[in-house]
């Protein structure tokens, strides 16, 4: 590697590096907290709800559906979740399918009696406003694809700080830190250290970071591409004033997809679906394929299946995107590991930046490195 | 010291002592990174510890000096 190989590289390392390291410092300083936010619910929401009938036969999601229009007389259903690890369904109604957010009505159900689950939120205002401060500083899309070039600017200062580690090390054992000389040079070690045992790690929640600014244009993309066909080919089909019943549907849904288990319904009218149908929802039962979701349609009159289309790829690595991003997906101790990682990658940007303000002379600097085998010999 | 010197190119075998550790250390790690999330059950703990291979090899190496 020549003089001015290296003397590229290191301006790429140098700018990308600093361009982005406020940002990068948010980040990692919100990315913390979300890490945890299972735990830290958990902990600000101590009053453990139970069902009222836990051994009791489940209502079906018909008679869960009667009661919410009950208690929310004029407003139609628009979507409906489930509870992962509890026998809860959430149903979302508004004054009509395609309210504004605003306008929408969230309430939780006991699946088991079909009273009113108490919402447990406290707290949820703050990690609500950490994610939002992570996701797009409150700024939308804008903000979003900011933090996304943001990332950008990360990955290719990981990548050419790779590209530079070999120079730095030609005359150095891994691990070297040489604390008897200068105070630049034992951070330089430590940050040298610390950044080559964490690539993989800053890669990966780097570009899926990126991947995850993109998640408005993809999926309006495939709202309006992939499921827009699908939507289209029903969307002349004549809405029924009769209501099929919504578990038929669900059970015709699985049938047609039976590797697949329910994951939410939207109503006719509502974003996800045409005037006329249920689209039922389905994600895959393994830990890969259970971010993998597929649309069935069918018709809400009749309860016929008007057609499935699975996510396309760009959709699904969307999917994949999110928990490898988050480091939420495979228990405490992964999410410990994700957290000193992240208190890691704090320590490298303010590494870097105390050794770009204590770079000094620029002749010295450089005798000083070739004396000590810093950077290769030009 | 004059600073304009011929270059010294790092020889393939240079090159490799160099980075045999952090490529090793990046497949230990990514491995368990991408494992963790296909496979679930006890095997996460082994997952989440690969994953952070690189902290166990630099408090190891640091502890060491």
């Amino acid at each position: 590697m020549g003089k001015q190989t290296i003397k590229s590289w290191s301006w790429v390392h140098k700018w990308t590096s600093l361009l982005c390291t406020l940002f990068l410092l948010m980040l990692c300083l919100t990315g913390l907290p979300l890490i945890f936010h299972d735990e830290i619910d958990g902990a600000l929401n101590t009053d453990s709800w139970t069902p009222a009938n836990p051994a009791a036969e489940h209502l079906t999601l018909d008679e869960i559906l009667d009661t919410a229009l009950e208690n929310r007389p004029g407003e139609v259903p628009i979507f409906m979740s489930f509870d992962i690890d509890r026998p809860v369904v959430n149903v979302t109604s508004g004054p009509s399918a395609d309210a504004p957010g605003s306008a929408m009505h969230f309430a939780s159900f006991d699946l088991t009696s079909g009273n009113l689950v108490p919402p447990a939120d406290n707290g949820e205002s703050v990690m609500e406003f950490i994610l939002q401060l992570h996701t797009d500083m409150f700024l939308g899309l804008p903000g979003m694809l900011f933090l996304g070039f943001m990332g950008i600017l990360f990955v290719l200062s990981v990548v050419s700080g790779v590209v530079l580690y070999a120079p730095f090390m030609r005359k150095l054992e891994f691990g070297t830190v040489r604390r008897q000389q200068s105070k630049r040079l034992k951070w330089l070690d430590y940050h040298n250290l610390l950044g080559i045992v964490a690539v993989a790690w800053l890669l990966v929640v780097g570009l899926t970071g990126v991947i995850n600014t993109l998640e408005e244009p993809i999926i309006e993309t495939w709202k309006s591409q992939e499921l827009a066909g699908l939507v289209a080919s029903n969307e002349g089909v004549a809405a029924s004033a009769s209501r099929a019943s919504l578990d038929a549907a669900v059970n015709a849904a699985i049938e047609e997809a039976p590797d697949m288990e329910l994951q939410f319904v939207a109503f006719p009218g509502s974003g996800f679906s045409t005037k006329a149908h249920y689209a039922v929802f389905l994600h895959g039962r393994t830990p890969v394929s259970e971010h993998v979701i597929a649309p069935v349609l069918i018709h809400a009159g009749t309860g016929e299946v008007a057609g499935l289309r699975e996510m396309p790829w760009y959709a699904k690595a969307l999917s994949l995107s999110r928990p490898l991003h988050f480091g939420d997906y495979g228990g405490l101790l992964l999410k410990l590991v994700w957290a000193v990682l992240d208190l890691l990658t704090i320590f490298l940007l303010v590494t870097g930046v105390y050794l770009w303000l204590a770079r000094g002379n620029r002749r010295m600097r450089v005798e000083r490195q070739l004396d000590t085998g810093e950077v290769l010999k030009a | 010291m004059n600073v304009n010197k011929p270059r010294v190119r790092l020889s393939a075998k240079r090159l490799g002592a160099i980075f045999v550790l952090p490529a090793l250390i990046f497949a230990v790690s990514l491995a368990g990174l991408v494992a963790a999330l296909l496979v679930e059950g006890h095997a996460d703990i082994i997952f989440a510890i690969a994953s952070g291979f690189g902290l166990i090899v630099a408090a190891a190496v640091l502890a060491r000096r």
